[in-house]
């Protein structure tokens, strides 16, 4: 059976992270490698979409921690605002001002309760 | 697991409400000074710009800056945007204009002067160049300003 709800979580998450990538130009500006592991990130969001439409059970046995590591990820991000000669709530300030990144979370979640949604499905 | 998900969702909340409520930044001086001094024939046109978000001295726009052919524009920027975000000072080509003048992208505190003559006469754009693959540019949205070289009499 397909696990839709982290499948729908991953491709918010994939589409969150082209837009980001897209359109935010402080992002090459300032911080390239942060674009680059954005890039590898979303790769992975593609394999893991792509075990998802399969019917992998992959998704669903590792989704909940796949999507906390990068919450945790994304949200740690904002700990590398020194790298840029700006405070702390100045760049926590800056990235919660862009709607991609607040979905970019939000999607996390979703596949961490997606993930969680399909193993339990799965096991009825 | 339940547990787990609501208190990753309670932090998560509370982390954005707590984040967006901290005090913005001071917006800055804003002025500009323009001071013209004559020597042989030519002046030089100095004046202090300021790179906000997204403007020139200013949330919007700039300054028209005026000076006669043979005059030497020297132009301090300050970079003055908020958290990581850089502007620049562009007047070239995509202005459109015969320069190629083009400043390095400047965070908060950072400080360049450029000099250039005004050796082409005419009205062009001044910009911030800074912009993403996609979606509005710095330019897109309010900064650029008037350049103005007349033809000396």
């Amino acid at each position: 059976m397909r696990k839709r709800f982290a499948a729908a979580a991953i491709t918010a998450s994939i589409f969150f992270s082209t837009v980001l990538l897209l359109t935010d130009p402080e992002l090459w500006t300032v911080a390239p490698f942060h674009a680059y592991v954005l890039i590898g990130l979303t790769g992975l969001d593609v394999l893991m979409l792509t075990a998802s439409l399969r019917g992998s059970i992959l998704v669903a046995r590792i989704g909940v921690l796949y999507g906390l590591g990068k919450l945790a990820l994304f949200l740690g991000d904002i700990f590398t605002a020194p790298e840029f000669g700006t405070t702390y709530w100045e760049f926590a300030s800056y990235l919660f001002s862009l709607w991609a990144y607040d979905g970019l979370l939000a999607s996390q979640i979703g596949i961490v309760a997606g993930s969680y949604l399909d193993r339990r499905q799965q096991r009825w | 697991m339940a547990a787990v998900l609501a208190a990753v969702i309670v932090v998560g909340v509370g982390v954005f409400i707590f984040l967006s409520f901290q005090p913005g930044r001071s917006s800055g001086q804003t002025t500009a000074m323009t001071t013209h001094q004559t020597t042989a024939g030519s002046s030089v046109i100095a004046l202090t710009l300021y790179l906000n978000d997204y403007g020139y001295n200013s949330s919007r726009g700039g300054p028209r800056i005026q000076a006669y052919v043979g005059d030497l524009i020297r132009i301090r920027l300050i970079g003055n945007g908020s958290g990581p975000i850089v502007h620049d000072f562009t007047l070239d080509e995509g202005s459109p204009s015969p320069y190629s003048i083009k400043s390095e992208r400047l965070r908060r505190g950072q400080e360049q002067i450029i000099e250039f003559i005004a050796n082409h006469p005419g009205v062009y754009s001044y910009y911030c160049s800074v912009r993403g693959f996609a979606g509005p540019s710095h330019r897109d949205r309010g900064q650029e300003g008037i350049i103005e070289i007349l033809q000396r009499t």
